[in-house]
């Protein structure tokens, strides 16, 4: 059983939800990143990596912003691999990149190598589910989750996509890119009715969720917060600002 | 409707744009069966473009290389270029979906102002995305954006150029789909624009081969058109793809070169990638980061290409060549100074290719070769001005 499953099968006998923690491979700098990946491995239920990419249409500003400071830093992928034994106990590692890298270093290689690491699952936020099987079906050979993404944008889609997800479906709450904007939009509530209807995996709720207010706000209608921008603005702040950010989250789910 | 040529195109979006995609996909198919849809676009293509617009037979710039040159006068279109045939189409696509908002992104900046002209004749709210680096070079086109009553948006991330305002397009697109239609310019993109700008741009081509039929009485034997992204290029190709004694010559902005680094020649030099929503040629480095592009034409400054060009290329029924800065504006000159003609430095890629295939002999006595001239070089002048005063 993947290590996910796991995770939110005790967390789901606790009544509990997760906490994936989302930060981005090489930030603020190639000497820091570990202590930073460190500190939020400790806070989180998943940990989510993600590797940067020169064009990430997915993200908003701060995530942007992160990835193009991390890849002036030089990082490569290799690196991320060989870092996950550094820091990876006992709970998951999901990592967050775009098509093109995985489609550059080889689909087969890339899935083959995220099981050596010890990647236990991956999110790729530009292939949708049309484009999804190559990726898939090399994911599940070597036995990591390929995260769904669905949207509230149509209802029907995601009804349809989350038939056959796994590990968990990465729930985006509102349109538009990562990073916060604005009230929560209502409609990701009618979204997580509508998907626990036809599924059983767990259902992670990501964008824009920025504060104890917003988590809040899921308790009891999703199975996992997802916050990534929220933690890279808190990355800015120093690793104290960071740590209590972390905590006062963790204290709430 | 096909998303694939072959292992090229795709829909590589995130999910919160596939409703809005698939929309598009499914109501441009039904509005190319609509005969009041048809007969509108047509109206608006003959009484607002101007078209057809004229196969010219070079004389001057002919008996100078020794070989027939026809130009395809898309530099005559309201707005100056072939943009607007694209923009024509799509924008009355977005009426029909009941869009309000039209966002677009441009390069050279003559998408842009196609877009905002479409956005004021059709009484729509409209907002162009254009690189800091490219608002620059352009600054005309971004004040004709304004007085037409667009808002520009200048993109100060990434490279600052055209590759960066798609992406931030994108962005506020997959905020306000809702009301607004993203006009993509080129044929790239994922699907269904690499499909829809070939339509709205086969215009181009079956113009040509009547024209060229009715003034030859034969087809050309050459058919040469630049490629940034590509738009131009297959919509001249496109009338010709069945016909294998017409040879299509595609070319890219080499830069300093094929192979010196600083080129955006994706299909000269690139690799097969996932860009923009789409499979197709990318430059990139060995971890698939998008590398910068360089070439003294704005509108061929991306780093990567139509995934249908991609597939010509692959299937060996395009050949696609790299032209330096250098020879473009030796090419802008020679055309300026035999025909009257000033072309756009995107053109003049074409152009210098001509140029390279007669001195060097490539040609036979009684060939004849179209030159697709995509658009007018008005907004180059300052660019020419420049790479002088750096010569």
């Amino acid at each position: 059983m993947n290590s996910i499953d796991t995770r939110f099968e005790k967390l789901k006998s606790e009544k509990k939800m997760a906490f994936i923690g989302y930060t981005t491979f090489g930030y603020p700098t190639k000497e820091e990143t570990l202590e930073y990946i460190n500190l939020i491995y400790s806070y989180v239920d998943v940990l989510e990596i993600g590797f940067p990419f020169s064009d990430p249409v997915a993200d908003g500003e701060i995530i942007q912003k992160a990835s193009v400071r991390a890849l002036k830093e030089g990082v490569k992928l290799d690196q991320l691999f060989y870092s996950i034994d550094k820091f990876k106990k006992d709970k998951p590692v999901a990592i967050m990149l775009y098509a093109n890298t995985v489609y550059k270093r080889g689909i087969k290689r890339f899935f083959e190598d995220c099981k050596n690491f010890g990647v236990d699952a991956v999110i790729i936020p530009d292939v949708p589910y049309e484009e999804s099987e190559e990726f898939r079906s090399s994911c599940t050979e070597n036995g990591v989750h390929y995260i769904d993404l669905v949207s509230i944008s149509s209802i029907e889609r995601a009804k349809m996509i989350v038939k056959n997800s796994r590990g968990f479906v990465y729930c985006v709450s509102r349109k538009g890119v990562t990073g916060f904007k604005g009230e929560i939009d209502r409609n990701i509530y009618d979204l997580l009715d509508q998907l626990k209807k036809v599924t059983s995996t767990p259902l992670a709720v990501g964008f824009g969720i920025k504060d104890r207010e917003d988590v809040l706000r899921f308790k009891g209608r999703a199975d996992g917060i997802v916050i990534g921008s929220a933690i890279i603005k808190k990355i800015d702040e120093g690793k104290e600002s960071l740590a209590k950010f972390l905590e006062t989250i963790r204290s709430v789910l | 409707m096909d998303r694939y040529f072959s292992r090229f195109g795709g829909i590589y979006a995130p999910e919160v744009l596939m409703p809005a995609l698939l929309q598009i996909e499914e109501e441009f198919q039904k509005l190319i069966q609509d005969k009041t849809f048809k007969s509108e676009y047509e109206y608006y293509l003959r009484n607002y473009i101007g078209r057809p617009s004229p196969l010219y037979f070079a004389k001057n710039l002919s008996e100078h290389l020794g070989v027939k040159i026809y130009l395809k006068r898309e530099d005559l279109n309201h707005t100056g270029a072939h943009k607007i045939n694209n923009c024509i189409g799509q924008a009355l696509l977005a009426k029909h979906m009941g869009k309000r908002r039209l966002i677009a992104e441009t390069g050279a900046g003559q998408h842009g102002v196609a877009t905002a002209t479409v956005a004021a004749l059709f009484g729509m709210e409209c907002e162009i995305f254009m690189g800091e680096e490219d608002a620059k070079r352009q600054y005309h086109n971004v004040q004709r954006m304004k007085m037409l009553g667009s808002s520009v948006r200048v993109v100060d991330k990434g490279s600052k150029t055209l590759k960066d305002a798609i992406n931030e397009a994108m962005r506020d697109w997959s905020e306000t789909y809702d009301y607004t239609f993203y006009l993509f310019g080129t044929a790239a993109g994922p699907h269904p624009f690499p499909t829809i700008v070939k339509y709205f741009q086969s215009v181009i081509g079956s113009e040509t081969r009547k024209q060229i039929l009715k003034q030859e009485g034969r087809l050309p034997d050459y058919v040469f058109a630049c490629v940034g992204g590509g738009s131009n290029a297959i919509g001249i190709f496109s009338a010709f793809l069945d016909d294998p004694e017409v040879k299509l010559i595609g070319v890219e902005g080499a830069g300093e070169g094929v192979g010196s680094g600083r080129t955006a020649a994706t299909l000269c030099s690139g690799s097969v990638g996932i860009l923009h929503g789409t499979r197709t040629y990318v430059l990139q480095d060995e971890e698939g980061q998008i590398l910068n592009t360089h070439s003294i034409s704005a509108g061929l400054d991306y780093p990567g290409v139509g995934p249908e060009h991609a597939y010509l290329k692959e299937k060996g029924r395009v050949e696609y060549v790299g032209i330096e800065d250098e020879k473009a504006v030796e090419a802008f000159l020679l055309l300026c100074r035999l025909e009257g003609i000033i072309p756009a430095l995107e053109s003049s890629h074409a152009i210098a290719e001509v140029i390279r295939r007669a001195k060097n002999g490539m040609f036979e006595e009684d060939d004849i070769v179209v030159v697709n001239l995509s658009g007018r070089g008005d907004k180059d002048i300052s660019t020419i001005l420049q790479f002088w005063r750096e010569d």
